[in-house]
């Protein structure tokens, strides 16, 4: 990997980058109508490439948050068009590596002395980038670790980064800054929150502790002593990455096997813990030779309260009998719908909603699912290019908290396709009763 | 004996500007204050500004012993030697914050003028040190020797030093974690520009242009 020499110095240059790509972007726009213009058959795909491609090459000029913004809108294939996800899912791995002083000065600052002093080996290389630090590999008393050191300056720099990228992320969703304040605030908070790796070594200990009854899914072992706030250390854990485990056409069984593992993992912290591993990126995951399947990041943890639990898995798994009103009701309770809609507004989005639980609902309400069938997952993605096209959902709505729930699911989704898998979902289920 | 009086003053003179936040008045007020005589002050340093001059060369002498005796330093190209010089340097200059800014904050205006009496050693110092790695630098190949310019090199670390400290005493992030960064990328860049790069292109096709300038048009 090439050592990092060029990466932004001030904030200003920053802007500078962001500014650059939003000329760019204008003028891909601008290249696209009048194309338009001459030949009125022409789609959006082109103009989303170009774009896509500006935006990437701007990103991956920024570290830390952006790239984690950046990240973030890949996860929502369908929101954004595929263009824009498929070149922002390279820049997972496209952050150069720290400078062996600098790795050595972080861990003098943090633990107080050099890595060489705390392991038994240490490899200054770094074995893979994670989206604000990277990732070591050391060991100590024959144990395997996995050394996580922070890039310096990802926490300080994640809000006035935010703030720039913002005029961007308006322009990509349409919609207006009022409207998205409380939104980006969600994500600001778990991007802070994400930057401290006590925080994430409690998260994974916690979480790995209360799935360690579920079968094929394997926890990292942390190791406190070793890890503070920019520094985590744990077990290094075997294992191909989930993309290219996918990448060499593994047989159904061994699918089905990891799609189980994945899909119990999630509903388990969903219907049991209201607590979300809310990250499912392929690159979080790997799948060692038994096809046991490895979580390896806790950074996104998302707590469900429990209003929007109820809510919303009663709109999900909608007990026999619910008529309208109800449904209205917890849409409400979401804040899907308005108190100062109209009623002809209220009607419009009730039947929106409700064709969109339909098809989001399909994978909870039977109880074996084949993430295969192409007809499920492509059902969503136009559901949801359909849904960027209607002037009235432009406008922000729905509770904060969908943020990350949704992206969890629609991430849970994504990989559970690209795997084919056919997974038994009634395992655990919505219910009222008390949380582990 | 000579330099335990050396090393009294030199502790006196540290503990006046941590507590009392400037310079004694006079020389006088100092010795009285420390208890001995003003000729012995004069037989170990001319000024208040030689003392600080000591000052800073400890410091720099400590990170040298630092980063020499370090088990990773032999096998360290010369970008990271520099990078973790610059590391050690500002990480020292951390545990006795107050002391340096107290010293700096007293000839402000000497930082913008890259020659601040107090380092007036330590430029010596760095500059042998910097000459050194940058030979270093040339026999590996890393640097590249550029006639009338290769002896300037370590003038531009040391304009890299005095940006690198002034970011310091303005830094206000947590932990300093911005002079961090200040250094991984400026150490960068300024190495960047000393090994080959599109620059040499630029002035080898400027030289050929010149000479050929007759031809092209």
């Amino acid at each position: 990997m090439k050592e990092q020499n060029s990466m932004s110095v001030s904030k200003v240059e920053r802007s500078m980058k962001l500014l650059g790509t939003g000329f760019k972007v204008g003028a891909n726009y601008i290249k696209h109508y009048s194309q338009k213009m001459v030949n009125p058959h022409k789609d959006r795909t082109d103009l989303d490439e170009a774009n896509a491609s500006d935006i990437y090459d701007t990103l991956s000029h920024l570290k830390g948050s952006a790239l984690k913004v950046a990240q973030m809108l890949s996860m929502d294939k369908g929101i954004l068009p595929g263009a824009y996800s498929d070149k922002f899912s390279l820049s997972l791995n496209s952050a150069p590596p720290l400078s062996g002083p600098l790795i050595i000065k972080t861990f003098q600052r943090h633990l107080g002395k050099s890595p060489f002093e705390i392991f038994d080996t240490f490899d200054m290389q770094a074995a893979h980038a994670a989206s604000i630090g990277q990732v070591h590999r050391a060991s100590k008393d024959g144990v395997l670790l996995a050394v996580k050191i922070q890039y310096p300056g990802v926490a300080d720099s994640i809000s006035s980064d935010l703030k720039m990228v913002k005029p961007f992320a308006f322009r990509l969703l349409g919609m207006s800054e009022s409207e998205l304040a409380v939104y980006l605030k969600e994500v600001e908070d778990k991007l802070i929150e994400e930057t401290d790796y006590v925080n994430e070594l409690k998260q994974g200990t916690f979480i790995g502790d209360a799935c360690n009854g579920l079968e094929s899914l394997r926890f990292p072992k942390y190791f406190p002593e070793y890890s503070n706030g920019r520094i985590l250390t744990m077990e290094w854990l075997d294992g191909q990455p989930l993309r290219d485990f996918i990448l060499s056409e593994p047989n159904q069984d061994l699918r089905n096997k990891v799609g189980q593992a994945l899909w119990d993992f999630y509903s388990f912290q969903q219907h049991e813990l209201k607590l979300i591993h809310a990250d499912p990126h392929p690159g979080n995951f790997l799948v060692d030779h038994n096809g046991n399947l490895a979580i390896v990041d806790f950074g996104c943890v998302k707590e469900i309260p429990a209003d929007f639990y109820h809510a919303f898995f009663s709109l999900v798994y909608p007990p026999e009998g619910t008529g309208l009103p109800e449904m209205q009701e917890w849409m409400f309770q979401l804040e899907m719908l308005n108190k100062k809609d109209d009623p002809a507004k209220i009607k419009f989005f009730t039947s929106m909603y409700l064709e969109m639980i339909g098809l989001f609902g399909k994978p909870y309400l039977n109880e074996t699912f084949d993430f295969g069938d192409p007809g499920f997952i492509t059902g969503l993605y136009s559901f949801g290019e359909k849904a960027t096209k209607i002037p009235e959902l432009r406008e922000a709505r729905g509770s904060r908290h969908f943020i990350y729930v949704n992206r969890t699911n629609f991430g849970l989704y994504n990989i559970l396709h690209e795997l084919k898998a056919e997974v038994n979902t009634g395992k655990f289920s919505f219910h009222t009763g008390e949380i582990v | 004996m000579e330099t335990s009086v050396r090393h009294k003053i030199l502790d006196a003179y540290i503990d006046h500007l941590l507590m009392k936040g400037n310079q004694p008045t006079t020389v006088y007020a100092f010795c009285k204050e420390l208890g001995i005589e003003e000729p012995e002050f004069y037989a170990h340093y001319a000024t208040f500004a030689a003392i600080e001059q000591d000052v800073w060369m400890m410091h720099y002498e400590q990170t040298i012993n630092k980063i020499k005796s370090l088990d990773l330093w032999p096998g360290y190209s010369v970008r990271e030697k520099f990078l973790s010089f610059f590391f050690t340097y500002m990480e020292e200059l951390q545990k006795k914050r107050s002391l340096y800014l107290v010293q700096i904050k007293q000839h402000r205006a000497d930082l913008k003028l890259f020659t601040p009496v107090y380092l007036k050693k330590v430029k010596e110092a760095f500059e042998l040190f910097s000459n050194e790695l940058v030979k270093e630098g040339i026999s590996t190949g890393e640097i590249k020797e550029r006639t009338g310019i290769t002896a300037r090199y370590k003038d531009a670390l040391w304009v890299q030093f005095i940006f690198l400290l002034n970011f310091w005493v303005n830094d206000d992030s947590p932990g300093f974690e911005r002079t961090d960064e200040a250094i991984e990328k400026g150490v960068q860049v300024t190495l960047d520009l000393m090994s080959h790069s599109p620059l040499d292109n630029i002035v080898e096709y400027g030289k050929f242009i010149f000479k050929n300038a007759g031809k092209a048009f």
